[in-house]
């Protein structure tokens, strides 16, 4: 079973240099049943596709008989990198990854995700998700399964098919680097709370005088926002807005988007007198829709009417050093690859 | 309110054992039976009052996956007391919670206080872990035992006041200053002495 085979790993665009399992045999679908895909998009994104072809399309067929990923999730796709025609390697690794180490964890945590969804706590996406999951901790050993993956992977899932949603998970990171959040010790995690330290410390230096004083430490409220690329504070069907110009711009974007939200809130926060109520007001202790409604209202300066797609295209306007940002980065690696 | 003492607090426990239930039904008297799946850790407060000493209880509510111990350092550091919660159901979760007490006893605060939480008590029916195993290995740390139920509230505000008593009772031993009147004069009574040579010296900061 261990034995990588060698199935040409330029078809789907993957490192020579990183430990892969793939499949030995592959199996046909005709011998699995049970790995055809049952799952189908819930976005409504293609009812508003510009191409009138698909927008018929769609108004044909209801929205859960499509399998294939809606039009943001192949731009996605398209923007990422993966290549078509990988379904099949996807089914061979899905068929060979019923079991893993991770099993137990992903199955402690598969429908508490998105409890408040039907679709994944008792329809297709629970499978979906746990598929996806399992195959991804089987096919890239090394980072396995880590809590945070879940709510990238249903989000994903909300618009794209199975085979799409592995790929772009399996892109984000490689390409993305997201690999270096979850590994061991979490190298990546410690570069970004680093890199946003660096920034508030540059673009608000009060806020950032006011954390030292009061011991906060980025990780506290940071992580979240790392592991998932904030799709576990964004209601599901509002994620795209961050997730698109995460494919689009990479960790630039998302640094701009801390900066936003810090900058909206940094009079708040100052208003703080203890480590407790900083919290509260970046982390509110709430789940679900309303939880999001909330923290988004809290945002609002003056009398202005904010909403997720206001505030995620705000963001990207914000201008900070780049360069800067990819020196930080590459010290943080060479530290890393050094063992520092 | 004026707060006369604030305590941090730490969660900690295999994953789906009910740690983010339990601080939840605690601090707001809520139980959802479909609770998200903590990523690093979640904070909370709330405010209590134990022999006329109003408390503070920051609880630092953790991810429960392996691979978030390297994090957890950031969480029990300074931390005066450890909820440790287990699943009577689930065999594994006890194993954690006394790898939790080995590390805590090596790594943590020497005067953390630790209490044990057998938590999912309404599904007495699928017990894997016989109670008075527990409760003997709760005795021979030190640590006190309750068994709790996020669902039905059962031994909820019990688990966290206790934590938040043990705290006081090893503060007062410990002679640190307590504000509260009652504290304070029970603290002069027990180390009169003590506390009358270490003036003297003066050496005490």
């Amino acid at each position: 079973m261990e034995a990588a085979s060698t199935i040409e790993l330029t078809r789907v665009g993957l490192l020579p240099n990183v430990q892969y399992f793939l499949p030995p045999d592959p199996i046909s679908e005709e011998t699995n049943p049970l790995l055809l895909p049952l799952h189908c998009p819930q976005c409504s994104c293609n009812r508003k596709a510009k191409n009138l072809l698909k927008r018929t399309y769609t108004s044909l067929f209801p929205r859960k008989e499509i399998s294939d990923s809606c039009v943001r999730a192949q731009k996605w796709c398209q923007t990422a990198g993966v290549s078509e025609n990988s379904e099949a390697l996807y089914i061979e690794i899905l068929s060979n990854s019923i079991e893993s180490e991770y099993s137990e964890q992903i199955e402690r945590d598969i429908d508490r995700s998105f409890p408040d969804l039907y679709y994944f706590t008792l329809g297709e996406g629970k499978i979906a998700l746990k598929r996806v999951l399992s195959s991804f901790s089987r096919f890239l050993p090394n980072i396995g399964y880590v809590q945070g993956m879940n709510y990238l992977v249903g989000t994903l899932l909300w618009h794209a098919s199975e085979a799409d949603t592995f790929w772009l998970l399996v892109n984000l990171m490689q390409n993305y680097k997201l690999y270096e959040n979850y590994i061991e010790n979490f190298p990546g995690l410690e570069k970004h709370c680093h890199i946003i330290d660096f920034l508030i410390s540059n673009y608000q230096p009060k806020l950032y005088q006011h954390f030292l004083q009061y011991g906060l430490i980025t990780q506290m409220y940071a992580t979240d926002w790392c592991f998932t690329i904030f799709t576990c504070l964004l209601p599901i069907n509002y994620s795209y807005f961050v997730l698109g110009k995460f494919f689009k711009s990479g960790w630039i974007y998302f640094y701009k988007l801390v900066l936003e939200i810090l900058d909206r809130l940094e009079e708040q926060i100052l208003g703080c007198d203890n480590i407790a109520k900083i919290l509260a007001s970046l982390k509110p202790y709430t789940t679900g829709k309303k939880h999001s409604k909330k923290f988004v209202k809290n945002l609002a300066k003056g009398g202005e009417r904010l909403n997720w797609k206001k505030l995620a295209k705000q963001a990207q306007l914000r201008e900070i050093d780049e360069n800067v940002i990819s020196c930080l980065d590459r010290n943080a690696e060479n530290l890393h690859t050094a063992g520092l | 309110m004026e707060v006369d003492r604030e305590f941090k607090i730490v969660t900690l426990g295999e994953g789906r054992v009910g740690k983010t239930s339990l601080a939840m039904r605690y601090v707001r008297g809520q139980f959802n039976e479909k609770e998200q799946s903590t990523t690093n850790a979640n904070f909370l407060e709330k405010n209590i009052r134990i022999n006329e000493t109003s408390i503070k209880l920051n609880i630092w509510d953790t991810a429960g996956q392996e691979r978030f111990r390297a994090l957890a350092p950031n969480y029990y550091r300074e931390a005066k007391g450890a909820l440790l919660v287990y699943d009577i159901t689930d065999k594994e979760s006890f194993w954690k919670v006394v790898s939790w007490v080995e590390e805590l006893k090596m790594q943590a605060d020497k005067d953390i206080s630790f209490v044990i939480a057998g938590n999912k008590c309404d599904l007495e029916l699928d017990r894997q872990i016989p109670k008075e195993q527990a409760i003997a290995y709760a005795k021979q740390i030190g640590a006190a035992h309750y068994s709790t139920s996020a669902k039905s509230g059962m031994g909820v505000n019990e688990c966290f006041e206790e934590i938040a008593k043990l705290i006081l009772d090893k503060e007062s031993r410990s002679g640190s200053p307590i504000r509260s009147s009652k504290a304070r004069s029970r603290v002069i009574v027990k180390n009169q002495e003590e506390v009358v040579k270490k003036k003297k010296s003066g050496g005490c900061c």
